[in-house]
């Protein structure tokens, strides 16, 4: 009997109670986020659980776009759905209400976020995010680094141990592939093989494009594939590039590394100039935070200047945001 | 470089026929982990002059092991790597288990058919995903018969027309009255790393791919 009563009191797959005792683990990562938050001067806004379909998509990467759980609200007949992520909002947020508030502006929050998942791989559909939005003029390797000192004094602040902030850069990307003479599809096949390192499947595809690839194009972009490691990655990168955007890109990211230096924290940076997560979402910079023995990343952010615009409001902006429920997990390992 | 007990890389290897061909690459590549092959009961494996730690599973097994961090680097089919889609970083082509993944059909039913006007097809396959995307792709609608093994046995029997398979000489086909009529990809077998491991153990890693390119580069294959 008792069977048949728990399987009709179930839930929706991927979704999940939180019980005191880690309620109160997640408590204290809050403590130690909100405090590094406030040191820095940023601000909290509470957003809504709903937003419409279209005012969200204006604001979305494409990998987001098809994990939206959406549905027509009886009330108006139009598409609302649960957001999958917060920055949108808050790009809605600063473009419709806070439009007379003086730059820069520095907004955190801390929120869940609902992202459809593939039903079968059991990963939660629900995240808890905490994450932090400096929103500005005009880009600078200042305001990229604050962000990214933030996501290191967090986490120190909570006692993890041994984790890395990686950090990659799709506007030198961009450069480097806006300068093919190649087709979008052609394009799109680099792009993909340099994603997973392939340069195995890489050096395929370049024989196949055969003249169309210069020389130095080609070992630039074989070269994208091992451009991992520590800072010396940016002066390797720099040596193989020529073209002015790339270099221009290079030299605000060895300034963003040097700011993070000059406060002692190169050791928990390493940089990957062949990550293309994001790429047509985000601008410049893009991080991701590793704890070691966690397969997956524990924050994720970077530089998104045209998000803005497409709200109305013409601003430049970097951020981040904390998979709480991962840092959970990291620090159950790592303190 | 010091290694710490943190450092040590964990490396999943398929179990089977993979298992010798990448013993004798990494032997080339200067590691050595064969004493794995001579006891079958034996699944991990240590080195630890090296700081590797290698450990033998099924070879669908692989993909999921890494992908979530329990092994930081692993030895995976390209069959069951695009079968599976998981993220994971695919750093170098090792070169070996090279077969190919075909659709074959019985002989009989080759001389009246053109796959260039198939509509809508039954096949028997291990590869759901493969298949699906592979005549989806071409605008055929397929219905799929999901087998675990002999495949071959499928058309004999009138469970299906068609098979989607790996093959390496093609005996078994032909001992089986089926003839191969469309490659769907060239397989090999891949090394494959977990992102974080990537990120936290960057040299490590970067070591290792190195030391294997080499050794593939000289395998002259």
């Amino acid at each position: 009997m008792t069977m048949i009563i728990q399987k009709t009191i179930s839930l929706p797959q991927g979704v999940r109670d939180i019980l005191p005792e880690e309620s109160e683990r997640i408590a204290s990562v809050e403590t130690a986020i909100l405090k590094v938050f406030g040191r820095y001067g940023f601000r909290k806004v509470i957003t809504p659980l709903l937003e419409y379909v279209e005012v969200l998509s204006l604001g979305m990467g494409e990998n987001l776009k098809d994990r939206v759980l959406k549905f027509i609200d009886p009330a108006t007949g139009r598409v609302v759905a649960i957001r999958p992520d917060i920055t949108p909002q808050i790009a809605r947020v600063v473009a419709t209400r806070m439009r007379d508030y003086p730059l820069p502006l520095k907004l955190c929050y801390n929120e869940s976020v609902l992202r459809y998942q593939e039903p079968t791989d059991g990963k939660s559909r629900e995240v808890l995010q905490m994450g932090a939005e400096y929103i500005s003029a005009s880009a600078s390797a200042e305001a990229d680094a604050e962000i990214i000192m933030i996501a290191i004094e967090a986490l120190n602040e909570m006692g993890l141990k041994s984790f890395k902030i990686d950090i990659g850069d799709v506007g030198f990307l961009r450069a480097v592939f806006g300068r093919l003479n190649v087709t979008d599809g052609e394009r799109k096949l680099i792009k993909d093989a340099i994603a997973i390192k392939d340069a195995s499947g890489l050096e395929f595809i370049l024989d196949q494009l055969g003249p169309k690839v210069s020389g130095e194009e080609r070992e630039l972009l074989l070269n994208l594939t091992t451009f991992y490691g520590e800072e010396e990655v940016i002066e390797r990168a720099r040596l193989s590039s020529k073209d002015p955007a790339s270099l221009k890109a290079l030299s605000n990211l060895q300034r963003v590394v040097d700011i993070i230096t000059e406060k002692g924290l190169k050791d928990f940076v390493t940089i990957d100039l062949g990550e293309v997560r994001g790429f047509d979402y985000y601008t410049g910079i893009i991080f991701e935070g590793f704890a070691s023995g966690l397969g997956k990343p524990i924050l994720s952010g970077g530089r998104y200047d045209s998000l803005f615009e497409r709200y109305g409001y013409p601003a430049a902006a970097t951020g981040f945001a904390f998979d709480v429920e991962n840092i959970v997990s990291a620090l159950e390992r790592n303190t | 470089m010091k290694k710490s007990l943190n450092d040590t890389l964990t490396i999943a290897l398929p179990k089977g026929r993979i298992l010798k061909e990448a013993a004798t690459l990494f032997r080339a590549a200067g590691v050595d982990f064969s004493e794995i092959l001579q006891d079958e009961r034996k699944l991990i494996f240590e080195n630890i002059a090296e700081g590797l730690r290698f450990m033998v599973i099924r070879s669908q097994d692989v993909p999921t092991y890494v992908e979530y961090g329990a092994a930081d680097m692993g030895i995976a089919g390209k069959d069951v790597l695009m079968e599976q889609q998981k993220d994971l970083y695919e750093p170098l082509d090792l070169k070996i288990g090279a077969c190919r993944m075909m659709v074959a059909e019985p002989k009989e039913l080759v001389q009246k058919d053109n796959p260039r006007h198939w509509t809508h097809i039954r096949v028997a396959t291990k590869y759901p995903n493969i298949t699906l995307k592979y005549f989806l792709d071409k605008g055929i609608q397929v219905e799929i018969i999901k087998l675990y093994g002999s495949i071959e046995l499928a058309p004999l029997l009138g469970l299906s027309e068609r098979i989607v398979d790996l093959v390496q000489t093609g005996e078994t086909l032909r001992k089986n009255g089926l003839v191969e009529v469309e490659t769907i990809t060239e397989i090999s077998s891949k090394l494959v790393c977990n992102r974080a491991s990537l990120k936290t153990k960057p040299r490590r890693v970067k070591d290792l791919v190195e030391r294997l390119t080499k050794a593939v580069a000289a395998s002259g294959k």
